[in-house]
């Protein structure tokens, strides 16, 4: 059995909203899991239900096969990293990374010795006299993070602990977030939106929206293979580059439309999908200029930005984009056919600029 | 300068005039009056009066009425301000938690304090009323026997006081309440998640967090209770020396004795003791708020 398995995990609000519907994951032990989507999908609150902080509406939550889905906070073995930090302001540092440990009863010089262990781990040993609100964000956050490592607990939840920090911040506290994890072993689930820091850290990632599942899988899978045009779209920078077609079934013979072309496709990809309306998708780096391309484009916009230029075009599918190396020498205005490898090409049922209604189940 | 700045010069002036006016007016020529008064022998009933240096403040110090009162004072302040402070605090830690209602049971705690102190003075003398007051009526019901609230030396402050912590107690739990529900909710889910007990929640959280309004609090109180005057004035009277404060005896001085000039020496005094006192508070409350600092958000 996984180390952390949630079932059918539900929480609907008193005032009706649902906020997470019908999700299950399992979990390994030592995994880096990040909780990925936009903001109200769902995601802070699963975070929330792990920690205890919320309680579930249904559904079951087991760490390391036991049942934990009533337990208060405090009985659960978990650290919990929150957005704007939730340092206790009027005690210094040192006291805010003791604190856990004087909860649990520690001798003082055992509380001592492993503050300043973590405290030197996460670099706040110079720290440690002062009061949070002398400190940077950054700083703060190592704090908050020495505090719920102390306790060395079964489980790390993050909730967006990067969201406060300025860019460059951003990234340091990003490699050294995923470096800590690595080197402790423990099993962590981290939220945020931002798909770029998801793809950095996870070995898997939970894609969510509008309270369910959408897709979990490693970074590669879902920047690779997306579920749905939506995460396509939402994962990677720039997004995939979508358009609308149509699978023609004409005796024996499939092939996809859009307007009034043919679209190059791999016809083992076509088969197991129904004729109709479809959507197609292609990652900006498998879009190249080819001479035999069917894509006719008209060059709108260069973007130079040193390790690679966006090159942005009009064509009969719609806006595209592509990604390049090479430095292009060609100026909006002028024109040029595309091509692509037709394996890299992603096809959905449906028209995903007028998807299907949900139901509403409220 | 141009034109149009001379005249926004001008209008600023034209603004700032009628505050500084009252101030002037209200506030700095009254004490600076005061103290020239303090250093003679004027009397209420007016005519020449002349400088005698530092003799009322020797009588101020001499007096055996004037430590009385401090001692009285300084009981009262003590014992009203604690009782309130305890009895505001628990009120607001019952009334933290939103319930249907709330709003309501708040406005009645609140009325009290809304009520002018002289008024309120008055009804209590009746309520409190050896013979026909209606708390000795439920008592002797109860088989309480009759206690004398306003004429047994042993109870008069003890009457005084009760009514000075049913008027005040609201107000330390109004500024009580605003401290504790500006704790961030996040502090508690992170003590929740770091395994505090309710009490260790308590004792290092919410009651640290709180503190700095407390003082405030306690600062506001005990400045106020140090002037005290109307509740003594309408349920004891100004005279009686078992509920003679700072203030009670300044007025004998001044409105009874007609002696402005020793009046006016008592008023410096004690506005030079209640200084005192709320610098300490202050630079209490200044300490815990620099320590805190930024804050985090």
């Amino acid at each position: 059995m996984s180390f952390l398995v949630l079932d059918a995990l539900e929480k609907t609000y008193p005032d009706g909203t649902k906020a997470v519907k019908d999700v299950s994951l399992e979990i390994e032990e030592g995994e880096f899991i990040v909780l990925l989507g936009p903001s109200g999908c769902g995601k802070t609150t699963t975070l929330r239900m792990l920690a205890g902080l919320e309680m579930p509406t249904g559904g079951t939550i087991l760490l390391g096969n036991q049942d934990q889905t009533r337990l208060t906070p405090s009985e659960r073995d978990v650290g919990f990293v929150f957005q704007f930090y939730a340092l206790y302001p009027h005690m210094s540092v040192s006291k805010n990374i003791a604190f856990p440990l004087e909860n649990m009863g520690l001798v003082s010089q055992e509380v001592d010795r492993l503050v300043s262990e973590v405290s030197r781990h996460v670099g706040i040993t110079e720290h440690l006299h002062h009061h949070p609100g002398q400190l940077s964000g950054g700083d703060q956050q190592r704090v908050a993070l020495a505090r719920a490592m102390v306790r060395r607990p079964k489980m790390f939840l993050m909730d967006e602990p990067l969201g406060t920090l300025d860019a460059d911040r951003r990234l340091a506290m990003r490699e050294f977030i995923r470096e800590q994890q690595i080197e402790s072993g423990i099993t962590t689930v981290y939220v945020t939106h931002d798909q770029e820091e998801a793809m950095a850290l996870a070995d898997r990632i939970v894609v969510m929206r509008g309270g369910r599942i959408d897709q979990f899988d490693t970074p590669t899978k879902v920047y690779e293979h997306p579920a749905d045009p939506l995460t396509a779209q939402f994962v990677g920078s720039p997004g995939m580059n979508l358009f609308t077609g149509e699978l023609v079934v004409d005796g024996t013979d499939r092939y996809l439309r859009s307007g009034d072309i043919t679209i190059d496709a791999d016809t083992k990809a076509l088969s197991d999908i129904a004729d109709g309306p479809v959507t197609l998708g292609l990652r900006s780096e498998y879009l190249i200029p080819d001479a035999e391309g069917t894509l006719q484009a008209e060059t709108v916009l260069v973007e130079r930005l040193g390790s690679h230029c966006n090159v942005y075009f009009d064509s009969p599918v719609g806006r595209l984009v592509m990604r390049t190396e090479s430095d292009i020498s060609h100026r909006p205005g002028d024109t040029l056919k595309l091509g692509y490898d037709t394996q890299h090409l992603r096809i959905w049922a449906g028209d995903y600029a007028r998807p299907p209604l949900e139901v509403s189940e409220t | 300068m141009t034109k149009a700045e001379l005249h926004t010069q001008r209008l600023k002036h034209v603004f700032i005039m009628p505050a500084l006016v009252f101030l002037i007016a209200l506030n700095i020529f009254p004490l600076l009056y005061n103290v020239i008064l303090a250093f003679s022998d004027a009397e209420l009933s007016g005519g020449d009066w002349q400088f005698i240096g530092g003799d009322n403040f020797a009588e101020v110090f001499e007096e055996p009425r004037f430590g009385t009162a401090i001692r009285t004072t300084a009981t009262f302040v003590f014992l009203a301000v604690t009782a309130e402070l305890l009895i505001g605090f628990i009120l607001a830690l019952t009334l933290r938690e939103p319930f249907k209602g709330k709003s309501a049971v708040l406005t009645f705690l609140l009325v009290p304090m809304m009520l002018s102190p002289a008024v309120m003075g008055l009804y209590w003398n009746l309520i409190l009323n050896g013979h026909y007051g209606i708390l000795n009526f439920v008592l002797n019901l109860s088989g309480f026997g009759q206690p004398q609230w306003l004429t047994d030396p042993d109870l008069k402050l003890f009457s005084v006081l009760l009514v000075d912590i049913w008027m005040w107690s609201p107000f330390m739990m109004l500024i009580a309440l605003a401290g504790l529900q500006a704790i961030p909710r996040h502090l508690y889910e992170a003590a929740a998640i770091d395994r505090a007990s309710r009490f260790t929640v308590f004792w290092r959280i919410t009651l640290p967090l709180c503190a700095p309004l407390l003082f405030l609090s306690v600062l506001f109180r005990t400045t106020d209770a140090l002037k005290q005057f109307d509740l003594i004035m309408a349920i004891t009277g100004p005279n009686d020396t078992a509920t003679q404060t700072l203030s009670a005896l300044l007025y004998q001085v001044m409105l009874r004795d007609y002696n402005i000039g020793l009046g006016s020496a008592y008023a410096l005094v004690i506005l030079v003791i209640v200084i005192a006192l709320a610098s300490v508070f202050i630079r209490y409350i200044d300490t815990v708020q620099r320590r805190q600092g930024r804050a985090s958000p």
